[in-house]
């Protein structure tokens, strides 16, 4: 039984992949925006999303403030959507997204936070 | 981990390699109820806000704010009856958030009463998922130790409290998007819970949950899945 479950989960899995990158259900980096990082980091960014609580040990990230984005390159912030915040030594509630989200949609998502910081002294 | 009579039967029937809802294989009793609870469940039209196929399918990101509750073509492997019957009476909010949304409120839930229950119920938990394996996850209290292990998986090794409420010893604490865990002994089938976590995919395509296994994040082991699971349907269990 476990046998068979286990390559029916990978056959789904594989066509769920296929259906998120196939053009066509692609999203738009606002919409991922929206759907996965406003929860925490908020629609416009400022970290106030909905799952900010002060029981949390790290609040996320103002993604509009100077201070915060102007340590991170365009591949550090693609490499922490990709894999998540321990791997740029950022807090571990920030979680990967890589096993979501196709390669292009992680760019789009970089270039979509890298504009929401508007700011004097954020990277361009 | 409460199990139920007709849970074990629908399972057992599963495991068997047979539909729970055959004719002739379930009891007169619980047949009728599962179809008069099939009826009051379309006359409702609660297949507006559940789905009752499965698997699901994915949906663009930008039309699953469209989607207004769980899917329940699993519910008889995913909850326990005991709970279900209290909750279909008298529905309570399980996540802070209405559902599919970042808006902090519940959603208005119709509240059956105790004869529309139980039909309700036994039609939803003759709803199994039929490649899921039984008895993975064992039922049985962890001790402080274990728990503690437990606890920091569920905290530390991937972040679930970044979006899952659960009781610490703090009190209850974590984010709102998740379904709240502080419950989750009285709600939740550990062998699902089990499940679910290898793959949530499978049961939530389009969900805001993330997928840990990579370089930053390690995933579970299969022991650790079961202890997780275990750990998770431990939560609340006795009502606190």
């Amino acid at each position: 039984m476990k046998t068979k479950y286990n390559l029916a989960i990978a056959t789904l899995s594989s066509l769920s992949f296929l259906a998120q990158t196939t053009p066509g259900f692609a999203a738009t980096p606002k919409e991922n925006f929206d759907w996965y990082c406003a929860q925490c980091h908020g629609v416009d960014g400022t970290g106030n999303g909905i799952n900010s609580v002060d029981e949390l040990p790290v609040g996320p990230m103002n993604l509009t403030a100077a201070k915060e984005m102007s340590k991170f390159t365009g591949p550090m912030i693609i490499k922490t959507l990709t894999h998540g915040g321990p791997v740029n030594t950022l807090d571990s509630l920030m979680p990967p997204w890589g096993n979501r989200l196709s390669t292009d949609e992680i760019e789009g998502l970089m270039n979509y936070v890298r504009a929401l910081c508007k700011e004097d002294g954020c990277p361009k | 981990m409460k199990r139920t009579k007709l849970f074990g039967l629908a399972k057992g029937l599963i495991g068997a390699g047979m539909l729970a809802v055959a004719g002739g294989v379930l009891s007169p009793a619980a047949l009728a109820g599962v179809t008069e609870g099939k009826q009051i469940f379309d006359a409702k039209a609660c297949e507006n806000c559940h789905q009752m196929t499965g698997p699901s399918e994915p949906l663009p990101v930008a039309q699953r704010s469209k989607i207004k509750g769980p899917p329940l073509w699993f519910a008889g492997s995913k909850f326990n009856e005991d709970w279900l019957l209290t909750w279909l009476e008298s529905p309570t909010p399980i996540r802070r958030v209405k559902y599919g949304t970042l808006v902090k409120g519940a959603n208005d839930h119709v509240a059956l009463s105790t004869a529309e229950a139980a039909d309700v119920g036994a039609y939803l938990m003759s709803l199994v998922d039929a490649e899921m394996s039984i008895d993975e996850v064992v039922d049985e209290p962890l001790s402080r130790r274990v728990e503690f292990k437990a606890e920091k998986l569920f905290t530390k090794k991937q972040v679930c409290f970044g979006c899952h409420e659960y009781p610490s010893s703090r009190g209850n604490i974590g984010g709102f998007t998740g379904p709240s865990f502080t419950t989750g002994g009285q709600r939740l089938n550990g062998d699902w819970v089990y499940f679910m976590l290898q793959d949530n995919a499978r049961y939530y395509p389009n969900g805001r949950m993330p997928v840990y296994g990579d370089e930053a994040f390690e995933a579970y082991t299969d022991d650790e899945l079961r202890l997780l699971a275990q750990y998770i349907t431990s939560l609340g269990e006795d009502g606190e």
